[in-house]
């Protein structure tokens, strides 16, 4: 507990709380709130941003998950079926134990999807349309229209 | 919601925390208008600069609204605001590099316009008895009666017990005394 002031010290004191002082400029309120606006919009943008960003990558993360398991499933639950009226699966199938026993790694499902690829590529190519080589390729899409 | 503060019937500390929590800008205004003037009081007289003291009001309000997640904890507004302004004024004071300059003497040179404020010869002599204070006095004085501390707030402003805040506002009041002593036997003589 603080000792009593004496008179003289107590009369200074409330001389002290009597004075006058300056005024702050009328600018600087506007000074200072326009320092608090801002303040406020980038702490509150920086606030949303860290909430959405969470919100953003959890979503990502969900689809990418998704995806994942997806392509897992149909990868996993893929058979090869020949077509009974097309006769060519038996130059496939012999392409695919070719192809296993130069790549034993490789599983049987892979290795007929390989041959499958090499048996189209062989017969259909995506190539773009180059003047003067029209003679050598034949398009399929003609073909069709005909 | 527009906010009003009229004394402490009108709107309860509390009140205008939560206020000052939730963001809302006329919080900041009405605070600005009820304190600014005190603080820029208080300000002018620890740092001596109309600037600076303009510079330290703006880094209280500025840091308040950093610390809106912290203001729950607080009880006393009051002692809080001038708490942060004798925080934001030793940072001034620092990032200027010249505590030493900040003597008496020589602040009185820097503040013309300032101290053309003042009223009378008296108050001019009184603030510059006040001025000519080492800073830890002048700032025991300044938060004590412009803030309105109690010693206790005083103490945890100034990170010093109650009872050294306690003698060091005495002993501040007691130079002061002499210091106004001396220029008006000065000015007489």
């Amino acid at each position: 507990m603080a000792e009593p002031l004496p008179p003289e010290l107590s009369e200074l004191e409330h001389l002290l709380a009597a004075r006058g002082g300056p005024a702050p400029d009328a600018n600087v309120k506007l000074r200072v709130l326009r320092a608090v606006k801002s303040e406020l919009r980038s702490s509150d943008s920086w606030r949303l941003w860290r909430q959405h960003s969470w919100r953003f990558a959890a979503g990502v993360a969900a689809v990418v998950l998704f995806w994942l398991n997806l392509s897992m499933f149909a990868a996993n639950h893929t058979e090869w079926n020949f077509n009974r009226n097309d006769g060519s699966h038996g130059e496939t199938l012999a392409m695919a134990r070719e192809i296993r026993e130069l790549l034993p790694e490789l599983t049987e499902g892979e290795a007929l999807r390989q041959a499958a690829l090499l048996q189209t590529n062989a017969r259909a190519l995506p190539i773009p349309i180059v003047p003067g080589q029209q003679a050598r390729w034949v398009n399929a899409k003609k073909l069709l229209e005909e | 919601m527009l906010i009003r503060i009229c004394g402490e019937t009108c709107l309860r500390d509390e009140l205008l925390i939560q206020e000052l929590i939730a963001g809302r800008e006329e919080a900041f205004t009405a605070l600005y208008e009820h304190y600014g003037h005190r603080l820029f009081k208080a300000a002018w007289d620890i740092l001596g600069r109309g600037e600076d003291a303009e510079d330290a009001v703006q880094d209280v309000f500025v840091s308040l609204v950093r610390a809106r997640p912290a203001l729950a904890e607080v009880r006393n507004l009051n002692a809080y605001l001038f708490a942060a302004l004798r925080r934001a004024a030793l940072k001034r004071m620092e990032q200027r590099k010249d505590m030493q300059h900040l003597a008496l003497e020589s602040l009185e040179h820097e503040l013309p316009a300032a101290q053309a404020k003042i009223a009378s010869a008296e108050e001019e002599r009184l603030h510059g008895a006040l001025r000519s204070l080492p800073l830890e006095q002048r700032e025991a004085l300044v938060l004590k009666i412009d803030g309105g501390l109690t010693f206790e707030e005083l103490a945890a402003a100034l990170d010093i017990s109650a009872n050294t805040a306690a003698s060091r506002y005495r002993y501040a009041l007691e130079k002061l005394r002499t210091a106004l002593a001396t220029r008006e036997s000065n000015a007489n003589g």
